[in-house]
């Protein structure tokens, strides 16, 4: 009685409610990868996006087609961008998006509202900085088999692996609207036919404020987080020594009061020499201690320079105010501008050398 | 005792055993609110508002005790309470304000999840379809009755339980150090926030309707606070989860905590768990709006005895299906969220008065015996 009538209506609407929505097949849209937003001037922005085409075969070597277009707001550039696609253009799979060093020196906050917006966009998405212009740096052909996003997002899982602190999205956004920390983005940079990321871009806001080179972002990788990878090389009187990271801990410590905060910064890093030219190796036995004294004298000299350079420009990507702001409760964020750049922060680090490679 | 009087005879057949309780009253519980809750609950208390959860938590299990103890000393419904305490004439129109209560709260959750499908998945959704296609399913569910209802809680607390594990993607991103530290919030704000739970938390006030369908009712005492319980540790759970992973200030710019969560989960084969995620939600959601509509339609039917509880399930289907394809706009959902939320508030502080109403009747009554 009661299923006679509910089972077939169920079924029938089930049946007839399916074609109700437009769908779209893989095959019939076009998937952005990868996509730029440069500055063209203060009213003006261009945006470029990679779309990848599938090949018919497994054999044919996967291959971009790039498209730009250059309006007033993204929302513009998007259905401008589709005023030139056969297909629909859908950003669902969007796994890197790049902003031109112009655009990011300029405001990027538009920019940013976007991807948080929508909800077709992941948080696992990396963002980046390039030097001079993304169209160009997105538009060159890196890898026979690889298209230029698959190549990009490569080189970032790569080297978070290693030198580079870990960035996406999530944790951009999660600096960004947070209280007492700026976030930070890879700068990437394209130099003849080859990328490479550059160094850190370091924001205020949504203000890109100032890069710490690639040679220093060890430094601010051991003052970031903790992480077991990594190359850093010293010059030891004269000569290069090598180090290997095998185990660098980094913790906060937090004195004084919300008036007089004071914060201690003690890193404990273990590493194995991994390269010494020209020092025989009995010698580099006892070497030893002097590597590890000539290691924390450079980690503290250069991680002190930081510091000094994020104070002096009023940045915050380590999220010491976070770190008040938590421990020590009613958090002024107006006090706390003020405070931070005489703050007094004090640097320990510790290397540990455990061994020195198999060859005697 | 009068017991007779109150009773509610309920055929052997159709009586649901006492363990089902802890389904019924922790599916009716968790809805859409779970996906969304974070949020608003911090508003109040920032990030300490997870002491407000076990505030609240401690209150739902004050009241449903006393549910209990109201049922208990009227061995009836919540009809024949009302009609016992209130009269024929008030007690009617109370028992009908309560009908229209739980139609609402099906409501609410009805159109909030239509919503999260219309801004995650499908923007150009036709409201009015996907409504009709849900209630002829929650129809066919409402009609097979409360044993049928009961059997899909069960499924939907089973299929719920994966997505539990997917908070382990943001837990690896979190950063303990945001809930500290720990009390820096006046208990002021701790009960606002406990306040704004409320949504959350409601549903086991049902019990009031489904209390004589159960076997064994002393036994089901237990399992009707194992599932409370169990509800203020997924709510416990979700809420420091999101704490740890969004920085206070970037949560009040996130709608959706836990769907905006899932997308942080990544599979090489999988790279939105969202939609599946919003697809198995369905799936708790179902019988939340089926317990609603049930409670709902048998409230006329108990109260008027030649009204078939099928007429009335007809009526107020149509009635949540033009209502919810009239609510258009986020805002008007918001609003509607906060109405049932409030009304639900006043209806979670009607309780301990009813239960003040029914000791005290039960004094006069005593009295007037001797």
């Amino acid at each position: 009685m009661k299923i006679n009538i509910a089972l077939p209506l169920l079924l029938i609407v089930s049946i007839l409610l399916t074609g109700c929505l437009p769908h779209e097949s893989v095959e019939e849209v076009a998937l952005v990868n990868l996509a730029g937003v440069d500055y063209v001037d203060e009213e003006y922005k261009k945006g470029t996006v990679a779309i990848h085409h599938y090949g018919r075969t497994k054999e044919e070597i996967p291959s971009e087609q790039y498209l730009s277009y250059t309006a007033k707001s993204l929302k513009e550039i998007a259905s401008g961008l589709e005023s030139k696609s056969p297909r629909p253009i859908r950003m669902g799979k969007l796994s890197f998006s790049l902003y031109g060093e112009e655009l990011a020196r300029n405001d990027l906050s538009d920019s940013i509202d976007m991807l948080a917006r929508d909800p077709h966009i992941g948080r696992d998405v990396y963002l980046g900085i390039v030097a001079g212009d993304t169209q160009e740096l997105m538009e060159k052909k890196y890898s026979e088999n690889e298209t230029t996003a698959r190549y990009l997002i490569g080189l970032m899982e790569q080297n978070e692996k290693n030198n580079f602190p870990t960035t996406n999205l999530h944790r951009f956004l999660f600096a960004y609207y947070g209280k007492g920390m700026d976030g930070f983005l890879p700068y990437l940079k394209s130099e003849g036919d080859e990328v490479k990321i550059a160094g850190v871009a370091l924001f205020k806001e949504a203000l890109m404020v100032d890069v710490i080179p690639f040679t220093d972002v060890f430094t601010f990788k051991m003052l970031i987080e903790n992480f077991n990878q990594g190359v850093q090389a010293i010059e030891f009187k004269d000569k290069n020594v090598v180090m290997e990271n095998i185990g660098s801990r980094v913790k906060y410590k937090l004195e004084g009061n919300n008036n007089k905060p004071k914060f201690i910064i003690n890193i404990n890093i273990t590493g194995i020499v991994s390269e010494i030219s020209d020092v025989g190796s009995l010698e580099a036995k006892t070497l030893t201690p002097e590597f590890e004294k000539e290691f924390s004298k450079y980690f503290e000299r250069n991680g002190k320079k930081m510091l000094a350079k994020f104070q002096e420009g009023k940045i915050d990507p380590l999220g010491l105010g976070k770190i008040l702001k938590n421990r020590r409760g009613n958090f002024d964020k107006k006090v706390w501008e003020q405070q931070y750049p005489t703050v007094p922060i004090e640097l320990n680090i510790k290397v540990n050398i455990v061994e020195s490679g198999i060859s005697a | 005792m009068n017991k007779a009087k109150h009773n509610v005879p309920i055929p052997e057949n159709l009586l649901i055993t006492s363990t089902m309780v802890f389904f019924l009253i922790h599916s009716m519980q968790v809805g859409v609110g779970l996906l969304g809750f974070e949020r608003y609950i911090a508003m109040a208390a920032g990030y300490d508002a997870w002491i407000s959860i076990l505030i609240a938590g401690l209150v739902i299990h004050l009241l449903l005790w006393m549910i209990y103890r109201i049922l208990e000393l009227s061995g009836g419904d919540l009809v024949s309470i009302h009609e016992f305490v209130f009269g024929k004439y008030i007690g009617s129109l109370m028992n009908m304000v309560f009908s229209l209560y739980f139609l609402l709260l099906s409501l609410t959750v009805l159109r909030t999840f239509i919503e999260v499908i219309q801004v995650w998945v499908f923007p150009q959704l036709n409201v009015w379809w996907y409504a009709l296609a849900f209630l002829v399913m929650v129809y066919y569910f409402v009609e097979g009755g409360l044993r049928v209802i009961t059997g899909m809680c069960l499924i939907s607390v089973l299929l719920g339980l994966p997505l539990l594990l997917f908070k382990f993607f943001p837990i690896q991103l979190g950063q303990v150090d945001n809930l500290y530290p720990l009390i820096d919030h006046s208990l002021m704000d701790l009960l606002a926030s406990a306040k704004t739970t409320t949504l959350s938390f409601l549903g086991f006030e049902l019990l009031l309707m489904f209390y004589p369908f159960l076997k064994n009712q002393q036994e089901s005492k237990k399992w009707a606070h194992f599932g409370a319980f169990y509800t203020t540790m997924i709510y416990l759970a979700s809420a420091l989860v999101a704490f740890v992973y969004y920085s206070e200030e970037q949560l009040q710019f996130v709608t959706w905590g836990t769907i905006s969560m899932w997308k942080i989960v990544d599979f090489p084969f999988l790279q939105r768990f969202e939609y599946a995620g919003i697809a198995l939600w369905a799936y708790v959601v179902l019988p939340n709006i089926c317990i609603g509509l049930w409670a709902a339609s048998r409230i006329p039917k108990r109260m008027f005895k030649k009204i078939k509880q099928r007429y009335v399930i007809w009526l107020y289907s149509l009635i949540l299906l033009v209502a919810s394809a009239l609510l258009e706009t986020r805002s008007m959902i918001d609003q509607l969220n906060t109405i049932t939320s409030q009304i639900g508030f006043y209806v979670l502080l009607y309780i301990p008065f009813l239960f003040v109403m029914m000791l005290f009747m039960k004094k006069v009554m005593k009295r007037d015996e001797n």
